[in-house]
Protein backbone atom coordinates (compact mmCIF):
# COMPACT_ATOMS: atom_id res chain seq x y z
CA UNK A 1 0.00 0.00 0.00
CA UNK A 2 1.23 3.38 -0.17
CA UNK A 3 2.52 6.18 1.96
CA UNK A 4 -0.87 7.68 1.57
CA UNK A 5 -3.44 4.95 1.92
CA UNK A 6 -2.15 3.71 5.24
CA UNK A 7 -1.98 7.03 7.36
CA UNK A 8 -5.77 7.12 5.69
CA UNK A 9 -7.10 4.46 6.96
CA UNK A 10 -5.59 5.12 10.20
CA UNK A 11 -6.73 8.76 10.40
CA UNK A 12 -10.23 7.65 9.39
CA UNK A 13 -9.99 4.77 12.24
CA UNK A 14 -9.35 7.66 14.44
CA UNK A 15 -11.92 10.10 13.25
CA UNK A 16 -14.61 7.04 13.72
CA UNK A 17 -13.22 6.59 17.47
CA UNK A 18 -12.79 10.26 18.73
CA UNK A 19 -15.97 11.81 17.75
CA UNK A 20 -17.93 8.80 19.02
CA UNK A 21 -16.31 9.22 22.45
CA UNK A 22 -18.52 12.07 24.17
CA UNK A 23 -15.64 13.32 26.94
CA UNK A 24 -13.10 14.16 24.49
CA UNK A 25 -15.70 15.99 22.24
CA UNK A 26 -16.50 18.45 25.00
CA UNK A 27 -12.79 19.23 26.17
CA UNK A 28 -11.67 19.62 23.00
CA UNK A 29 -13.95 21.41 20.59
CA UNK A 30 -16.53 23.10 23.06
CA UNK A 31 -14.23 24.03 26.20
CA UNK A 32 -12.37 27.10 24.02
CA UNK A 33 -15.77 27.84 22.78
CA UNK A 34 -17.32 28.34 25.95
CA UNK A 35 -14.77 29.57 27.47
CA UNK A 36 -14.33 32.33 24.66
CA UNK A 37 -17.96 33.14 25.44
CA UNK A 38 -17.72 33.15 28.91
CA UNK A 39 -14.55 35.49 29.57
CA UNK A 40 -15.68 37.25 26.20
CA UNK A 41 -19.36 37.84 27.54
CA UNK A 42 -17.88 39.10 31.41
CA UNK A 43 -15.36 41.23 29.96
CA UNK A 44 -16.05 42.13 26.65
CA UNK A 45 -16.30 45.93 26.65
CA UNK A 46 -13.04 46.57 29.05
CA UNK A 47 -10.12 47.44 26.82
CA UNK A 48 -6.29 46.46 27.03
CA UNK A 49 -4.53 49.91 27.80
CA UNK A 50 -1.04 48.22 26.37
CA UNK A 51 -2.06 47.35 23.40
CA UNK A 52 -3.45 50.85 22.34
CA UNK A 53 -7.08 50.25 23.78
CA UNK A 54 -7.79 47.01 21.96
CA UNK A 55 -11.01 45.64 23.32
CA UNK A 56 -10.35 42.78 25.44
CA UNK A 57 -12.72 40.38 23.81
CA UNK A 58 -10.95 40.65 20.36
CA UNK A 59 -7.43 39.69 21.94
CA UNK A 60 -9.18 36.86 24.07
CA UNK A 61 -10.63 35.61 20.57
CA UNK A 62 -6.75 35.06 19.37
CA UNK A 63 -5.74 33.62 22.67
CA UNK A 64 -8.58 30.75 22.61
CA UNK A 65 -6.99 30.06 18.84
CA UNK A 66 -4.25 29.25 20.49
CA UNK A 67 -5.75 27.92 23.56
CA UNK A 68 -7.62 25.56 21.66
CA UNK A 69 -4.07 24.83 19.69
CA UNK A 70 -2.56 23.50 23.00
CA UNK A 71 -5.45 21.84 24.63
CA UNK A 72 -6.23 19.75 21.37
CA UNK A 73 -2.36 18.58 19.94
CA UNK A 74 -0.61 18.71 23.38
CA UNK A 75 -3.94 17.42 25.68
CA UNK A 76 -6.39 15.55 23.94
CA UNK A 77 -3.63 13.99 21.78
CA UNK A 78 -1.25 12.71 24.37
CA UNK A 79 -4.71 12.05 26.69
CA UNK A 80 -5.99 9.98 23.78
CA UNK A 81 -2.71 7.95 23.41
CA UNK A 82 -1.67 7.41 27.03
CA UNK A 83 -5.44 5.84 27.73
CA UNK A 84 -5.42 3.92 24.47
CA UNK A 85 -1.83 2.32 24.92
CA UNK A 86 -2.34 1.93 28.82
CA UNK A 87 -5.80 0.33 27.88
CA UNK A 88 -3.84 -2.47 25.41
CA UNK A 89 -5.76 -0.83 22.03
CA UNK A 90 -2.12 -0.01 20.54
CA UNK A 91 -0.75 -3.25 21.71
CA UNK A 92 -4.10 -4.63 19.48
CA UNK A 93 -3.47 -2.44 16.70
CA UNK A 94 0.17 -3.10 16.69
CA UNK A 95 -1.09 -7.51 16.09
CA UNK A 96 -2.35 -5.65 12.03
CA UNK A 97 -0.38 -4.71 9.17
CA UNK A 98 -0.82 -1.03 10.16
CA UNK A 99 2.67 -0.18 10.32
CA UNK A 100 3.57 2.47 12.89
CA UNK A 101 4.46 5.76 11.30
CA UNK A 102 1.01 5.45 9.76
CA UNK A 103 -0.44 4.77 13.03
CA UNK A 104 0.96 7.74 14.69
CA UNK A 105 0.00 9.89 11.68
CA UNK A 106 -3.52 9.46 11.89
CA UNK A 107 -3.70 10.22 15.39
CA UNK A 108 -1.65 13.26 14.81
CA UNK A 109 -3.82 13.98 11.43
CA UNK A 110 -6.71 13.61 13.58
CA UNK A 111 -5.72 15.67 16.28
CA UNK A 112 -4.79 18.47 13.30
CA UNK A 113 -8.71 18.27 11.87
CA UNK A 114 -9.99 18.76 15.49
CA UNK A 115 -7.92 21.92 15.89
CA UNK A 116 -8.61 22.98 12.29
CA UNK A 117 -12.45 22.61 13.07
CA UNK A 118 -12.61 24.01 16.53
CA UNK A 119 -10.56 27.06 15.08
CA UNK A 120 -13.00 27.59 12.63
CA UNK A 121 -15.92 27.56 15.00
CA UNK A 122 -13.62 30.00 17.06
CA UNK A 123 -13.32 32.58 14.29
CA UNK A 124 -16.80 32.43 13.40
CA UNK A 125 -18.02 33.07 16.49
CA UNK A 126 -15.34 35.65 17.67
CA UNK A 127 -15.77 37.84 14.63
CA UNK A 128 -19.64 37.63 14.72
CA UNK A 129 -20.09 38.26 18.64
CA UNK A 130 -16.58 39.51 20.24
CA UNK A 131 -15.42 42.32 17.76
CA UNK A 132 -13.14 39.38 16.72
CA UNK A 133 -11.30 39.83 13.64
CA UNK A 134 -9.49 37.63 10.70
CA UNK A 135 -6.23 37.07 10.47
CA UNK A 136 -4.54 40.13 8.13
CA UNK A 137 -2.15 37.16 7.58
CA UNK A 138 -3.33 33.95 6.04
CA UNK A 139 -0.04 32.11 5.06
CA UNK A 140 1.39 33.50 8.56
CA UNK A 141 -1.63 32.47 10.37
CA UNK A 142 -1.54 29.26 8.60
CA UNK A 143 2.49 28.73 9.15
CA UNK A 144 2.23 29.36 12.48
CA UNK A 145 -0.43 26.58 13.45
CA UNK A 146 1.44 24.08 11.66
CA UNK A 147 4.67 24.58 13.32
CA UNK A 148 2.66 24.97 16.47
CA UNK A 149 0.40 21.90 16.04
CA UNK A 150 3.28 19.93 14.96
CA UNK A 151 5.46 21.39 17.83
CA UNK A 152 2.45 20.65 20.29
CA UNK A 153 1.71 17.36 19.16
CA UNK A 154 5.50 16.07 19.35
CA UNK A 155 5.35 17.28 22.88
CA UNK A 156 2.14 15.78 23.96
CA UNK A 157 3.23 12.30 22.90
CA UNK A 158 6.65 13.00 24.39
CA UNK A 159 4.88 13.88 27.49
CA UNK A 160 2.66 10.48 27.06
CA UNK A 161 5.54 8.23 27.14
CA UNK A 162 6.54 9.21 30.71
CA UNK A 163 3.11 8.43 32.06
CA UNK A 164 2.22 4.98 32.98
CA UNK A 165 -1.24 5.11 33.52
CA UNK A 166 -4.42 6.10 31.74
CA UNK A 167 -5.84 7.94 35.48
CA UNK A 168 -2.54 9.78 35.66
CA UNK A 169 -2.08 11.49 32.21
CA UNK A 170 -5.47 13.85 33.23
CA UNK A 171 -3.41 15.80 35.94
CA UNK A 172 -0.69 16.12 33.94
CA UNK A 173 -1.59 17.40 31.24
CA UNK A 174 -4.32 19.78 33.13
CA UNK A 175 -1.61 20.35 35.91
CA UNK A 176 0.71 21.81 32.93
CA UNK A 177 -1.52 23.37 30.08
CA UNK A 178 -3.50 25.28 32.62
CA UNK A 179 -0.54 27.59 34.52
CA UNK A 180 1.10 27.38 31.20
CA UNK A 181 -1.79 28.89 29.08
CA UNK A 182 -2.06 31.52 31.94
CA UNK A 183 1.04 33.10 32.51
CA UNK A 184 1.39 33.02 28.68
CA UNK A 185 -1.57 35.19 28.30
CA UNK A 186 -4.60 33.62 27.14
CA UNK A 187 -6.80 34.33 29.54
CA UNK A 188 -5.24 38.31 29.94
CA UNK A 189 -2.82 40.42 28.80
CA UNK A 190 0.69 39.22 30.26
CA UNK A 191 3.01 42.06 29.33
CA UNK A 192 6.49 40.18 28.01
CA UNK A 193 8.94 41.84 29.99
CA UNK A 194 6.90 41.49 33.16
CA UNK A 195 8.18 38.52 35.53
CA UNK A 196 5.32 36.55 34.91
CA UNK A 197 5.71 37.47 31.11
CA UNK A 198 9.66 36.60 31.08
CA UNK A 199 8.96 33.00 33.04
CA UNK A 200 5.96 32.31 30.28
CA UNK A 201 8.86 32.92 27.47
CA UNK A 202 10.41 30.08 28.79
CA UNK A 203 7.61 27.61 27.24
CA UNK A 204 6.44 27.37 23.62
CA UNK A 205 2.81 29.22 24.77
CA UNK A 206 4.10 32.27 24.79
CA UNK A 207 5.56 32.17 21.77
CA UNK A 208 2.79 30.55 19.75
CA UNK A 209 0.34 33.48 20.91
CA UNK A 210 2.51 36.51 19.89
CA UNK A 211 2.96 34.86 16.55
CA UNK A 212 -0.38 34.37 16.63
CA UNK A 213 -1.38 38.21 17.46
CA UNK A 214 1.17 38.70 14.49
CA UNK A 215 -0.78 37.12 12.47
CA UNK A 216 -3.88 38.83 13.06
CA UNK A 217 -2.06 42.19 12.92
CA UNK A 218 -2.84 43.33 16.83
CA UNK A 219 -0.25 44.31 18.61
CA UNK A 220 1.37 43.18 21.62
CA UNK A 221 4.16 41.12 20.62
CA UNK A 222 7.42 42.35 21.44
CA UNK A 223 11.07 41.06 19.65
CA UNK A 224 11.23 39.38 16.01
CA UNK A 225 8.92 36.89 14.53
CA UNK A 226 11.35 34.26 13.75
CA UNK A 227 12.76 34.28 17.40
CA UNK A 228 8.91 33.17 18.16
CA UNK A 229 8.40 30.26 15.91
CA UNK A 230 11.93 29.46 16.60
CA UNK A 231 11.23 28.32 20.55
CA UNK A 232 8.28 26.90 18.91
CA UNK A 233 9.88 24.44 16.77
CA UNK A 234 13.34 23.78 18.88
CA UNK A 235 10.17 22.76 21.60
CA UNK A 236 8.86 20.34 19.65
CA UNK A 237 11.86 19.11 18.04
CA UNK A 238 13.12 18.19 21.26
CA UNK A 239 9.82 17.09 22.27
CA UNK A 240 9.63 14.78 18.96
CA UNK A 241 13.35 13.66 19.57
CA UNK A 242 12.42 11.95 22.97
CA UNK A 243 8.75 10.77 21.93
CA UNK A 244 10.58 8.49 18.87
CA UNK A 245 13.15 7.76 21.40
CA UNK A 246 10.38 6.36 23.91
CA UNK A 247 7.65 5.53 21.65
CA UNK A 248 5.70 2.41 22.76
CA UNK A 249 2.73 0.34 22.33
CA UNK A 250 2.76 -2.10 25.31
CA UNK A 251 0.95 -0.65 28.67
CA UNK A 252 3.39 -0.33 31.25
CA UNK A 253 1.80 -3.45 33.52
CA UNK B 1 8.49 -25.92 5.53
CA UNK B 2 6.91 -25.65 9.28
CA UNK B 3 4.93 -22.90 10.49
CA UNK B 4 7.01 -22.24 13.60
CA UNK B 5 10.28 -23.20 14.23
CA UNK B 6 12.21 -22.60 17.54
CA UNK B 7 15.50 -23.36 18.68
CA UNK B 8 16.50 -22.98 22.42
CA UNK B 9 14.44 -19.68 23.25
CA UNK B 10 15.53 -17.66 25.96
CA UNK B 11 14.32 -15.06 27.37
CA UNK B 12 15.91 -12.94 30.27
CA UNK B 13 13.90 -10.03 32.58
CA UNK B 14 16.94 -8.54 34.59
CA UNK B 15 18.53 -11.57 36.22
CA UNK B 16 15.44 -13.59 36.02
CA UNK B 17 15.32 -16.00 32.87
CA UNK B 18 11.77 -16.69 31.93
CA UNK B 19 12.32 -18.86 29.29
CA UNK B 20 14.89 -21.63 29.68
CA UNK B 21 15.96 -23.46 26.17
CA UNK B 22 12.49 -24.16 24.39
CA UNK B 23 12.61 -26.38 21.25
CA UNK B 24 9.61 -26.44 19.37
CA UNK B 25 8.17 -27.35 15.53
CA UNK B 26 4.41 -26.65 14.78
CA UNK B 27 3.17 -28.03 11.42
CA UNK B 28 0.57 -26.52 8.93
CA UNK B 29 -2.64 -27.12 10.09
CA UNK B 30 -1.95 -28.26 13.32
CA UNK B 31 -4.01 -26.84 16.64
CA UNK B 32 -1.46 -26.85 19.67
CA UNK B 33 -2.40 -26.23 23.20
CA UNK B 34 0.18 -24.59 25.82
CA UNK B 35 -0.16 -25.36 29.10
CA UNK B 36 1.38 -24.29 32.46
CA UNK B 37 0.76 -23.00 35.52
CA UNK B 38 1.17 -18.99 35.88
CA UNK B 39 4.54 -17.69 35.58
CA UNK B 40 5.77 -20.80 33.46
CA UNK B 41 6.53 -18.74 30.66
CA UNK B 42 3.44 -19.24 28.46
CA UNK B 43 2.50 -15.63 27.48
CA UNK B 44 5.95 -14.88 27.04
CA UNK B 45 6.60 -17.33 24.78
CA UNK B 46 3.85 -16.72 22.73
CA UNK B 47 4.37 -12.82 22.42
CA UNK B 48 7.79 -13.43 21.26
CA UNK B 49 6.48 -15.50 18.02
CA UNK B 50 4.02 -12.57 17.46
CA UNK B 51 6.85 -10.45 17.18
CA UNK B 52 5.33 -8.56 20.49
CA UNK B 53 8.31 -9.50 22.74
CA UNK B 54 11.70 -9.31 21.82
CA UNK B 55 13.81 -12.67 22.97
CA UNK B 56 16.96 -12.99 24.64
CA UNK B 57 18.64 -15.96 22.70
CA UNK B 58 17.85 -18.87 20.61
CA UNK B 59 16.03 -19.17 16.85
CA UNK B 60 12.90 -18.57 15.58
CA UNK B 61 10.95 -18.56 12.48
CA UNK B 62 7.49 -18.24 12.06
CA UNK B 63 6.15 -18.41 8.33
CA UNK B 64 9.26 -18.71 7.56
CA UNK B 65 10.21 -15.36 8.95
CA UNK B 66 11.85 -14.17 12.54
CA UNK B 67 9.18 -12.28 14.24
CA UNK B 68 10.98 -9.64 15.90
CA UNK B 69 11.50 -8.03 12.30
CA UNK B 70 8.31 -8.97 11.30
CA UNK B 71 6.66 -6.39 8.61
CA UNK B 72 3.19 -5.44 7.48
CA UNK B 73 2.87 -8.77 4.64
CA UNK B 74 4.20 -10.83 7.64
CA UNK B 75 1.42 -9.49 9.85
CA UNK B 76 -1.09 -10.05 7.17
CA UNK B 77 -0.52 -13.63 7.76
CA UNK B 78 -0.48 -13.63 11.43
CA UNK B 79 -3.95 -13.52 13.57
CA UNK B 80 -3.89 -12.81 16.92
CA UNK B 81 -5.64 -12.68 20.74
CA UNK B 82 -4.22 -10.97 23.32
CA UNK B 83 -4.41 -12.05 27.06
CA UNK B 84 -5.84 -8.61 27.79
CA UNK B 85 -9.25 -7.51 25.77
CA UNK B 86 -8.64 -4.45 24.53
CA UNK B 87 -11.33 -2.87 22.03
CA UNK B 88 -12.61 0.18 21.16
CA UNK B 89 -15.68 0.84 23.10
CA UNK B 90 -17.67 3.30 21.78
CA UNK B 91 -17.52 1.55 17.95
CA UNK B 92 -20.46 -1.07 17.02
CA UNK B 93 -18.88 -4.58 16.34
CA UNK B 94 -19.85 -4.24 12.41
CA UNK B 95 -17.55 -0.47 12.18
CA UNK B 96 -14.98 -2.08 14.04
CA UNK B 97 -14.51 -4.70 11.43
CA UNK B 98 -14.81 -2.48 8.60
CA UNK B 99 -12.24 -0.36 9.95
CA UNK B 100 -9.84 -3.12 10.27
CA UNK B 101 -10.55 -4.86 7.43
CA UNK B 102 -8.82 -1.45 6.01
CA UNK B 103 -5.42 -2.54 7.28
CA UNK B 104 -5.50 -5.96 5.25
CA UNK B 105 -5.25 -6.29 1.01
CA UNK B 106 -7.42 -9.42 0.95
CA UNK B 107 -9.67 -8.85 4.15
CA UNK B 108 -12.78 -11.38 4.54
CA UNK B 109 -16.11 -10.17 4.01
CA UNK B 110 -17.59 -8.62 7.10
CA UNK B 111 -20.58 -10.77 7.42
CA UNK B 112 -18.55 -13.73 7.27
CA UNK B 113 -16.13 -12.51 10.04
CA UNK B 114 -19.40 -12.08 12.22
CA UNK B 115 -20.71 -15.73 11.09
CA UNK B 116 -17.65 -17.30 12.40
CA UNK B 117 -17.44 -15.86 15.87
CA UNK B 118 -21.12 -15.77 16.04
CA UNK B 119 -22.09 -12.29 16.50
CA UNK B 120 -24.63 -11.30 13.21
CA UNK B 121 -26.77 -10.36 15.94
CA UNK B 122 -24.74 -7.92 17.66
CA UNK B 123 -23.40 -6.44 14.42
CA UNK B 124 -25.31 -2.95 15.28
CA UNK B 125 -24.31 -2.80 18.73
CA UNK B 126 -21.62 -0.64 20.73
CA UNK B 127 -18.72 -2.70 21.79
CA UNK B 128 -19.01 -1.17 25.92
CA UNK B 129 -23.02 -2.72 25.65
CA UNK B 130 -21.35 -6.85 25.13
CA UNK B 131 -20.90 -9.21 27.84
CA UNK B 132 -17.46 -9.75 28.10
CA UNK B 133 -17.28 -13.42 26.13
CA UNK B 134 -19.03 -11.36 23.54
CA UNK B 135 -16.32 -8.90 23.49
CA UNK B 136 -14.11 -11.73 23.85
CA UNK B 137 -15.21 -13.24 20.41
CA UNK B 138 -14.78 -9.71 18.58
CA UNK B 139 -11.70 -9.94 19.46
CA UNK B 140 -11.56 -13.00 18.23
CA UNK B 141 -13.18 -11.89 14.93
CA UNK B 142 -10.72 -8.85 14.82
CA UNK B 143 -7.53 -11.55 14.78
CA UNK B 144 -9.55 -13.12 11.81
CA UNK B 145 -9.96 -10.51 9.44
CA UNK B 146 -6.97 -11.34 7.41
CA UNK B 147 -8.15 -14.44 7.20
CA UNK B 148 -4.50 -15.36 8.59
CA UNK B 149 -2.71 -18.54 8.00
CA UNK B 150 -1.39 -18.97 11.59
CA UNK B 151 -3.86 -17.81 14.75
CA UNK B 152 -2.30 -17.10 18.51
CA UNK B 153 -5.20 -17.22 21.55
CA UNK B 154 -3.89 -16.33 24.91
CA UNK B 155 -6.15 -17.66 27.27
CA UNK B 156 -9.44 -17.04 24.96
CA UNK B 157 -11.92 -18.47 27.14
CA UNK B 158 -10.49 -17.66 30.69
CA UNK B 159 -13.26 -16.53 32.66
CA UNK B 160 -16.08 -17.34 30.67
CA UNK B 161 -19.15 -19.25 31.67
CA UNK B 162 -19.58 -22.87 30.42
CA UNK B 163 -22.24 -21.61 27.24
CA UNK B 164 -19.59 -18.55 26.28
CA UNK B 165 -17.02 -21.39 26.51
CA UNK B 166 -18.19 -23.55 24.12
CA UNK B 167 -19.21 -21.03 21.85
CA UNK B 168 -15.71 -19.78 21.65
CA UNK B 169 -14.97 -23.94 21.21
CA UNK B 170 -16.96 -23.64 18.12
CA UNK B 171 -15.38 -20.52 16.64
CA UNK B 172 -12.33 -22.20 17.43
CA UNK B 173 -13.46 -25.60 15.89
CA UNK B 174 -14.63 -23.27 12.61
CA UNK B 175 -11.31 -21.86 12.43
CA UNK B 176 -9.40 -25.03 12.36
CA UNK B 177 -11.89 -26.92 10.12
CA UNK B 178 -10.45 -23.90 7.45
CA UNK B 179 -6.90 -25.34 7.92
CA UNK B 180 -5.92 -22.68 10.14
CA UNK B 181 -2.65 -23.43 12.21
CA UNK B 182 -3.69 -22.29 16.04
CA UNK B 183 -1.31 -21.97 18.64
CA UNK B 184 -3.58 -21.55 22.63
CA UNK B 185 -2.81 -20.80 25.83
CA UNK B 186 -4.89 -22.26 28.13
CA UNK B 187 -5.20 -23.02 31.81
CA UNK B 188 -8.32 -25.17 30.95
CA UNK B 189 -7.56 -28.91 30.65
CA UNK B 190 -10.80 -29.44 29.16
CA UNK B 191 -9.92 -26.66 26.75
CA UNK B 192 -6.88 -28.36 25.14
CA UNK B 193 -8.21 -31.80 25.45
CA UNK B 194 -11.09 -31.15 23.33
CA UNK B 195 -9.75 -28.32 20.87
CA UNK B 196 -6.11 -29.63 20.54
CA UNK B 197 -4.16 -31.82 18.25
CA UNK B 198 -1.50 -31.58 20.63
CA UNK B 199 -0.65 -30.33 23.79
CA UNK B 200 2.63 -28.79 25.22
CA UNK B 201 3.10 -28.37 28.78
CA UNK B 202 5.11 -25.31 30.15
CA UNK B 203 7.03 -25.25 33.80
CA UNK B 204 9.57 -22.85 34.63
CA UNK B 205 10.50 -21.33 31.01
CA UNK B 206 11.12 -25.17 30.09
CA UNK B 207 9.04 -28.05 28.27
CA UNK B 208 7.85 -30.68 30.39
CA UNK B 209 5.84 -32.60 28.27
CA UNK B 210 4.99 -32.43 24.36
CA UNK B 211 2.52 -34.93 22.53
CA UNK B 212 -1.77 -35.62 21.60
CA UNK B 213 -4.10 -35.20 24.29
CA UNK B 214 -4.68 -39.42 24.17
CA UNK B 215 -0.75 -39.87 24.90
CA UNK B 216 0.57 -37.45 26.50
CA UNK B 217 2.90 -38.48 29.26
CA UNK B 218 2.49 -41.82 28.55
CA UNK B 219 -1.33 -41.77 29.33
CA UNK B 220 -2.21 -44.58 27.18
CA UNK B 221 0.44 -46.67 28.63
CA UNK B 222 -0.03 -45.24 32.28
CA UNK B 223 -2.31 -47.27 34.77
CA UNK B 224 -6.23 -47.38 34.48
CA UNK B 225 -8.03 -46.13 36.94
CA UNK B 226 -10.99 -48.46 38.18
CA UNK B 227 -13.24 -47.02 40.82
CA UNK B 228 -16.84 -46.89 42.81
CA UNK B 229 -18.42 -45.80 45.92
CA UNK B 230 -16.89 -46.48 49.00
CA UNK B 231 -18.52 -49.83 50.35
CA UNK B 232 -20.71 -50.42 53.39
CA UNK B 233 -19.34 -52.38 56.31
CA UNK B 234 -16.13 -53.14 54.64
CA UNK B 235 -12.84 -52.01 54.63
CA UNK B 236 -10.31 -51.01 51.75
CA UNK B 237 -7.71 -53.68 52.78
CA UNK B 238 -10.06 -56.18 52.73
CA UNK B 239 -10.80 -56.14 48.95
CA UNK B 240 -8.41 -58.39 46.23
CA UNK B 241 -6.95 -55.09 44.78
CA UNK B 242 -5.19 -52.32 46.64
CA UNK B 243 -7.16 -49.26 46.60
CA UNK B 244 -6.72 -45.58 47.80
CA UNK B 245 -9.46 -43.60 49.42
CA UNK B 246 -10.50 -40.16 47.54
CA UNK B 247 -13.42 -38.82 49.75
CA UNK B 248 -16.16 -41.07 49.29
CA UNK B 249 -14.74 -42.74 46.46
CA UNK B 250 -12.35 -45.44 46.46
CA UNK B 251 -10.08 -46.24 43.70
CA UNK B 252 -7.53 -49.05 42.30
CA UNK B 253 -4.52 -48.14 39.71
CA UNK B 254 -4.72 -50.68 37.52
CA UNK B 255 -1.83 -52.09 35.21
CA UNK B 256 -4.11 -54.37 33.76
CA UNK B 257 -7.24 -53.29 34.17
CA UNK B 258 -8.88 -56.70 32.95
CA UNK B 259 -7.75 -59.30 34.91
CA UNK B 260 -8.33 -56.28 38.21
CA UNK B 261 -12.01 -55.85 37.39
CA UNK B 262 -12.54 -59.47 37.31
CA UNK B 263 -11.06 -60.11 40.43
CA UNK B 264 -12.96 -57.27 41.95
CA UNK B 265 -16.34 -58.00 40.36
CA UNK B 266 -16.07 -61.81 41.27
CA UNK B 267 -14.85 -60.66 44.76
CA UNK B 268 -18.09 -58.47 45.01
CA UNK B 269 -20.55 -61.07 43.72
CA UNK B 270 -19.23 -63.76 46.21
CA UNK B 271 -19.94 -61.55 48.86
CA UNK B 272 -23.48 -60.34 46.91
CA UNK B 273 -21.80 -56.57 46.92
CA UNK B 274 -23.20 -53.99 44.51
CA UNK B 275 -20.16 -52.15 43.29
CA UNK B 276 -22.00 -49.21 42.73
CA UNK B 277 -20.75 -45.95 40.71
CA UNK B 278 -18.33 -48.43 38.95
CA UNK B 279 -15.85 -46.67 35.92
CA UNK B 280 -12.99 -47.17 34.59
CA UNK B 281 -10.87 -44.53 32.65
CA UNK B 282 -7.47 -43.94 31.65
CA UNK B 283 -5.92 -40.96 34.05
CA UNK B 284 -7.21 -37.84 33.28
CA UNK B 285 -5.36 -35.14 32.04
CA UNK B 286 -5.10 -33.39 34.69
CA UNK B 287 -3.45 -36.06 36.44
CA UNK B 288 -0.78 -36.11 33.93
CA UNK B 289 -0.55 -32.42 33.71
CA UNK B 290 -0.07 -32.07 37.68
CA UNK B 291 2.99 -34.86 37.40
CA UNK B 292 4.27 -33.27 34.60
CA UNK B 293 4.96 -29.23 36.07
CA UNK B 294 5.18 -31.17 39.94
Amino acid sequence: MTVIVWPGRAFRYEQRSFWREPAGKFFTVALPVLMLTVFGGLNGDSRIHELGGIRFSRYMTVGMVAFSLVTTTYGMLSARVTFRRESGIYQRLRTTPLPAGAFVAGQVLNALSVVALTIAILLVVGTTFYDGTWPTNWPLFALVLVVGAASCSAIGMAVSTFVPSGEAIDPVIWGTMMPITFISGMFEYVPPHSTIGRIASLFPVSHLLQALLRAFGLPGATGPLWEHLGVVALWGVVGGAVAVRRFRWAPHR
Amino acid sequence: MSVIEVEDLRKRYGDREVVRGIDLTVEAGQVVAVLGPNGAGKTTTVEILEGLTERSGGQVRVLGVDPARADSAWRERVGVVLQHVAVEPYLTVRELLDLHRGFYRHPRPTDELLALVGLTEEAGAQVRTLSGGQVRRVDVALALVGAPELVFLDEPTTGFDPAARHQAWDAIRALKDLGTTIVLTTHYLEEAETLADRIVVLADGRIVADGPPGSLGDRHRAASRVSFHALEGVTPDELPVPVEVEGRRWTARCADPTVSLHALTAWAIERDLRLSGLTIAPPSLEEIYLEAVR
